[in-house]
């Protein structure tokens, strides 16, 4: 076959692929196999790397069998900061484009014959024996290192390379750095569990520290990378930052604050998204603003505690904690409005307005777990006080009128229907020992 | 004697009936007679390990801080002594509707206890067809008259009368066995009549989860992974069993004539099939809807959510399963290599509104 024909070929693949009737994340599961593996032999071509990204979180739980090749153990030691983006995301994710480029670039003037020899090595291997994968990408990593690290020493060189990326220079050092220590993040990731990490326990913590401080024998970039790799992997990034910066990592005292000011850029953008994130939620859904801004502001103790020293940042995060007092207090406001206008009404009102009053006491109890932290913890419990008074005065007087002699006797199911109303709302908003108080003085009140 | 999990039940009534509290520590543990204490609840370990803790009833509220749902519906398991899945799916409905799991679970038992009804008038009526049938009448007269006229009852009556002659049987018996039968079989539907109903339906649920699980647990890399393929087995077994016990009912029942002519075998041999299917898929709708309710959770909550569901799996009691002890054997050799990290949300003694909010939600999509 030419290699019009061949690209041809492929042009008629990609294309087969975009006009399928159905978005390839709804096609059948063997369907999509079959699609990510001609994807997967084509994925040099233009336009397949978008639809790689685009279908990445099936591909990521389907698996399907990928054959391996040079391009993706080259990628090992970077695969957990890979992102969507096409720009500098400033925090040390690296777009997921870059690596492809570089690539290309250590293809084109690497040791031709070395990563022939691997390449041969690789192909004799099963898709599946992900032992020998890595024996061979161990043997790669360091050729690759060294074609990185003559590019980066030489920053017109390197700028060159890069072209129209060029505002990824950043990032290029970085992925020369990781190269560099390729060994030992393989050895921390290893020794991780997978992410997200909840928490490290001390050993682990002292085993991080030591391959940190073994490997990178206190070179700041080589550290910088090598406590990303384990940050990215980390439930509580901002702990992860402050535990670690708390060690002793080999840096120098001048090292030390850069590395640390390095790391605390991924810690703002997670806030920064988490701000983002709540500021984009529909108002309407109290529920939804209360999960997000308890997103937010947890996130923003943690960082606060970690960027303590750093005055941009501190300024930052304190521009983020008024716009989640503001959210918060909208939230109460809106939802003890809700409630108090669902009291008066009570049981009879249609299961829509049922189910908005439960969610807007739900609301109140999110808050209520992190409201401490910005100052409305009063305003929360208030508010929660307020409604379960209420519906006490309420239930109050319904057992009253059963026992009232002479009156007219309320019907028994409608009274059961209040009481259980009233039993609800007191467990939503109060606690489940009150809420049974009521329902039990109510059955002795029918009895 | 087979050799066996040591925690392993030995019949499902032994397993119990899963009981859908709505507090986490209680969710789906189970309920089953108990000599000397009436009653006891059978509470999933929470400590990582197999097995479970055998509660007496009375000590059941004193354990954990419980939801007044599970307060009532204590009360209410006791008063009733709802130890079967049908007396359980009963006490549930009725603790549900009074609202104390939420509007969504309450009218979700208002809607299943509604259409349990229509499902049994609905068998009922196919079953006198399938008898007419069966007796060599045509019923095509009948099946174009309204079910609910005087018309139909008088033109079946007739006919009943007919075929009760043929059989030497009253008429009195025949509606009374027919009565009992649609009780029997509206759980489970009709296969002459292609009719679905609720555990039908359930197993194509049940081999969604089977699938969904399996192929979680080939992706995952944490140590869930294995617990999920383990779940994945429990499924595909239960599935097994599901079909041979549908296949043996359906065929069963397939003359209604001889079933209703030859009661006093055919009737308690309807009445045993329908019921084991009944305790055999006990308690995995609301496992199928946790799961469900995990698909677009962050990848650490599925895993949690694999350690929940593992602690309340239906597992298969040693003397209800003709295969050998594969599942068992699997099960300890699981719990002895890793041990089971359930989410400590689920595990605490302390009500957590959030957590039974979700539950209530689960709950509520496990009865629609």
């Amino acid at each position: 076959m030419s290699g019009l024909d061949k690209k041809g070929g492929i042009d008629n693949t990609v294309a087969a692929v975009l006009d399928l009737e159905r978005p390839l994340e709804f096609i059948s599961e063997e369907k999509f196999r079959e699609v990510a593996k001609l994807l997967e032999a084509v994925h040099e071509q233009p336009g397949v790397q978008q639809i790689l990204d685009h279908v990445r979180p099936r591909l990521v739980k389907l698996r399907p069998g990928r054959k391996p090749n040079l391009q993706r153990l080259f990628y090992m030691p970077l695969e957990d900061l890979l992102v969507g983006e096409t720009a500098s995301p400033d925090n040390g994710m690296l777009p997921r484009h870059l690596p492809a480029l570089v690539w290309r670039y250590i293809a084109q003037t690497g040791d031709a014959e070395a990563l022939k020899q691997l390449d041969v090595a690789l192909k004799r291997t099963g898709t599946g024996d992900h032992e020998a994968h890595r024996k061979i990408a161990k043997r790669l990593w360091p050729l690759a290192s060294a074609v990185l690290v003559d590019l980066v020493a030489s920053p017109g060189h390197a700028k060159g390379m890069l072209g129209r990326e060029v505002g990824l220079i950043e990032e290029l050092n970085e992925t020369a750095a990781l190269l560099q220590a390729a060994d030992a993040i393989d050895a921390l990731k290893q020794e991780l569990p997978p992410p997200p990490i909840r928490s490290l326990s001390d050993e682990q913590m002292g085993s991080i520290r030591r391959t940190i401080v073994d490997n990178a024998k206190g070179d700041a970039d080589l550290v910088y990378v090598m406590a990303l790799i384990v940050m990215v992997r980390m439930a509580k990034r901002a702990d992860f930052l402050e535990s670690i910066m708390g060690m002793t990592l080999g840096l120098s005292g001048a090292d030390k604050p850069l590395v640390y000011a390095r790391l605390s850029r991924l810690v703002m953008t997670e806030v920064t998204d988490r701000a983002r994130q709540l500021s984009a939620t529909d108002k309407g859904n109290l529920v939804g603003l209360a999960d997000n801004a308890r997103n937010l502001v947890t996130g923003l103790v943690a960082a606060e505690k970690a960027l303590k020293n750093d005055p941009r940042a501190r300024h930052q995060l304190s521009e983020m904690r008024k716009t989640a007092e503001k959210t918060v207090t909208q939230v109460v406001d809106n939802a003890k409005g809700t409630v108090v206008a669902a009291i008066s009404v009570g049981p009879d009102a249609p299961l829509e307005s049922l189910i908005e009053t439960e969610n807007s006491i739900l609301a109140l109890r999110k808050c209520q777990t992190f409201a401490g932290h910005i100052g409305l913890d009063k305003a929360v419990t208030g508010a929660l006080g307020g409604i379960v008074g209420e519906v006490r005065d309420k239930a109050n007087k319904l057992f009253a009128s059963i026992g009232h002699k002479g009156g007219h006797q309320p019907d028994r199911a409608e009274v059961e229907q209040e009481m259980y109303w009233a039993v609800r709302m007191t467990e939503l908003a109060g606690n489940p020992d009150d809420a049974d108080k009521i329902r039990r003085q109510g059955m002795k009140a029918l009895a | 004697m087979k050799p066996t999990s040591l925690y392993l039940p030995s019949t499902f009534e032994e397993r119990g009936t899963a009981a859908p509290f709505t507090t986490p520590m209680f969710a789906l543990s189970r309920v089953r007679p108990d000599e000397r204490q009436g009653l006891v609840l059978l509470l999933p370990s929470f400590g990582g390990t197999d097995g479970a803790y055998v509660v007496p009833w009375s000590a059941v509220q004193e354990i954990g801080g419980m939801s007044t749902h599970d307060r009532a519906l204590h009360e209410e398991i006791l008063a009733v002594k709802a130890t079967s899945p049908d007396m359980m799916r009963a006490a549930a409905f009725k603790v549900a509707m009074t609202g104390l799991a939420g509007p969504a679970a309450a009218e979700a038992a208002k809607k299943a206890v509604d259409e349990d009804r229509k499902k049994i008038e609905e068998t009922h009526i196919l079953l006198i067809l399938a008898l007419l049938t069966s007796s060599g009448m045509t019923t095509q007269e009948l099946m174009q008259t309204n079910p609910e006229t005087d018309e139909w009852r008088v033109k079946t009556k007739a006919m009943l009368e007919k075929a009760a002659k043929e059989y030497g049987i009253e008429i009195d018996q025949i509606y009374h066995r027919i009565g009992e039968l649609s009780q029997t079989l509206a759980p489970v539907g009709l296969a002459i009549s292609r009719q679905e109903a609720r555990l039908r339906q359930l197993l194509q649920g049940l081999g969604e989860f089977r699938q969904s699980i399996s192929e979680w647990g080939e992706a995952d890399l944490s140590e869930m992974a294995d617990f999920a393929i383990y779940a994945a087995a429990v499924a595909d077994l239960t599935l097994d069993m599901a079909g041979t016990m549908f296949r043996k009912l359906d065929t069963g029942v397939q003359d209604i004539g001889l079933v209703v002519r030859e009661w006093p075998t055919q009737g308690p041999l309807a009445k045993h099939l329908a019921s084991r299917l009944s305790w055999l898929l006990d308690g995995w709708q609301f496992i199928i809807e946790l799961w469900r309710s995990l698909a677009d959770q962050p990848v650490d909550e599925q895993r949690d959510g694999v350690g929940n569901l593992m602690r309340v799996l239906p597992l298969i009691p040693r003397n209800e399963s003709a295969d050998d002890d594969e599942d068992a054997k699997k099960r300890q050799e699981l719990f002895q290599r890793k041990r089971l990290q359930a989410h400590i949300d689920w595990r605490t003694g302390k009500y957590d509104v959030e957590l039974v909010s979700r539950i209530e939600q689960i709950k509520a999509k496990a009865v629609a």
